[in-house]
């Protein structure tokens, strides 16, 4: 249970763009707003998303 | 053949198909119309006419006869105003939807035409049949046997001993008899068995008349039709007389009729209308897809254990599932409603629109998935990289150096290098919504306020939709508030510090 509450779900698009509703993010790609679909990262609380999300897109470039 | 020539096959024949369904539908209109207006006419002539029987009556001299044709003239005309409105309903239905008060209006006077004519028409059916019927004349030409003739015996008896009673009171008066008692007595009860005789008579022709009728009722019932029969059977129950029951059973069944024959118009104009849409969905599907280049089919897709989600719900305006799937077969790459609503029978086969770009194999270790998510492969984005100007995040953008990357527009998207708008029917499609929203402010295309954006998301997303989906502003409302908040992030507007009421509540920073 403390270990589901310590995650943090963000939802990025390959722009570097990144929120943590899930809705919205669904709501942005039904109307492809970002040009591309959202991909999910689950991150510990506190942790620095905007590295950790430019970490990911670098290691798939 | 390539996909996009058998794609454009495919949506030809099926609009050759809805095309002869439509035909058909609209023969079937007409037949019904035909229909309509002659069972109108056999309604007004019930309703002004009388039964076809009775119409020699007209014709005995010319006033009756000028009448006769004055009101022909009305019952056709009627007939054919009322089939004609009828018809037209049926038509408007299709295109614009039902109107209660008009359905109820056409559907029940229709019933009440149809139900009205075709239960009199049972009755004139019944009544000719049991004209016909011999059984039925033998009763109607049996006649009762006079009671003179059954009593001549007792008549004679009466007279003559009358005549022996006037013989013996006048031989009273000369004195020749002491008394005519007897006779007397005797003529008193042959009158007295007379008068039995008479009304015994009487009671048996009573009876033979009850029977007489009774058999005529029966015969006349009989001509009915069985399903009417039985129907008034079922009606009458245990106890009643089904006879009693043969003009309601009538007039239900005819109602059933009736209202079979509504509803089958009825469809048919739904049908007409669903037709008419799948035809103009697919000739615009057809023109567009005409004019796009040969779809690119993904390639190398890696392979991924999505996590299954079977009861999930899609989101938005019926769009397909929003669901991350940029790695979930070579034959389904991804599209969006409003790009790909003109072909909705294919478009699970044939891409249309937005193509995802290729997706390179992960070869990151498998993060922790919570669970409603699933791990999907990254797409291969090593050609673009985001702009320091334009990230949301600062970290991300101090160590990106604009000069040595590939070029990558957030503002503009991925798929496109520049958002290509039209400011009267919004954006071309497989273009990204954000960065030609955003396009469009620094154009001036669009206000950066509440309502223009709204309006020009709209705009964007709702030509190619149908139904009433399209009103939802609600959802429209959060893309608009999604775009605000992007824009913020990325410090192309700001909330206004100094709004007042019918002011400006957003300062667009980047002209």
């Amino acid at each position: 249970m403390n270990e589901i509450n310590e995650k943090l779900t963000v939802y990025y698009w390959l722009d570097g763009y990144w929120i943590t509703d899930k809705e919205e993010a669904e709501l942005m790609d039904s109307i492809n707003a970002f040009g591309s679909l959202h991909q999910v990262l689950e991150l510990p609380q506190g942790a620095d998303i905007d590295k950790a999300v430019k970490q990911r897109l670098e290691v798939a470039a | 053949m390539t996909v996009k020539d058998t794609q454009l096959d495919l949506m030809h024949r099926k609009l050759e198909q809805h095309q002869a369904h439509e035909q058909r539908g609209l023969l079937l209109l007409k037949l019904g119309f035909l229909l309509t207006f002659l069972l109108y006419l056999l309604f007004n002539q019930h309703l002004y006419l009388g039964d076809a029987l009775s119409w020699s009556a007209y014709f005995k001299d010319a006033a009756s006869i000028f009448g006769f044709v004055f009101t022909v003239a009305i019952v056709v005309l009627m007939a054919l105003f009322l089939s004609w409105v009828k018809h037209h309903a049926y038509l408007h239905f299709g295109f614009f939807g039902s109107v209660a008060l008009v359905v109820s209006t056409v559907i029940g006077f229709a019933l009440f035409a149809e139900f009205f004519s075709s239960s009199a028409n049972q009755d004139v059916k019944a009544s000719v049949l049991v004209e016909r019927n011999s059984a039925y004349q033998a009763t109607l030409n049996t006649e009762s046997t006079p009671a003179s003739a059954m009593n001549t015996g007792l008549i004679t008896s009466i007279a003559n001993a009358e005549q022996k009673l006037a013989r013996c009171e006048a031989n009273l008066k000369l004195g020749k008899e002491k008394h005519c008692d007897g006779d007397r007595a005797k003529v008193n009860a042959l009158k007295s068995s007379e008068q039995s005789a008479n009304h015994a008579q009487a009671q048996a022709n009573i009876e033979r008349d009850k029977l007489k009728y009774a058999r005529q009722d029966e015969l006349k019932a009989q001509s009915y039709n069985p399903v009417i029969l039985t129907l008034a059977r079922v009606l009458a129950g245990e106890s009643g007389d089904y006879k009693d029951y043969l003009k309601t059973a009538v007039v239900l069944i005819t109602l059933f009729v009736a209202v079979c024959f509504e509803i089958l118009h009825h469809f048919l104009s739904k049908s007409h209308g669903a037709s008419m849409a799948a035809i103009e969905d697919l000739e615009l599907a057809l023109a567009k897809y005409s004019e796009q280049p040969e779809p690119v089919l993904p390639s190398a897709l890696a392979t991924v254990q999505p996590i299954t989600e079977p009861t999930k719900q899609p989101m938005g305006f019926g769009f397909p599932s929003t669901r991350p799937n940029t790695a979930q077969g070579a034959s389904k790459p991804v599209l969006f409603k409003y790009q790909a609503q003109g072909e909705p029978e294919t478009k699970a086969h044939h891409p249309i629109g937005f193509t995802f770009p290729t997706v390179a194999k992960s070869t990151l270790p498998k993060p922790s998935l919570g669970t409603q998510e699933e791990q999907l492969s990254l797409p291969d984005f090593g050609s673009f990289k985001a702009r320091r100007d334009t990230f949301a995040s600062p970290a991300l953008s101090e160590a990106e150096t604009i000069a040595d990357e590939p070029r990558i527009d957030p503002v503009h998207g991925l798929m496109d290098d520049k958002p290509r708008i039209d400011p009267v029917h919004g954006v071309s499609e497989g273009v990204s919504l954000y960065p030609a929203w955003v396009q469009a402010v620094n154009q001036g295309l669009c206000k950066p306020s509440v309502d223009a954006t709204r309006a020009w998301i709209q705009k964007c997303i709702a030509p190619t939709m149908t139904g009433s989906k399209t009103n939802d502003l609600k959802r429209i409302d959060l893309m608009r508030k999604a775009f605000f908040s992007r824009a913020m992030k990325e410090g192309l507007m700001q909330e206004n510090p100094n709004y007042r009421n019918g002011g400006k509540k957003y300062l667009w920073i980047r002209g």
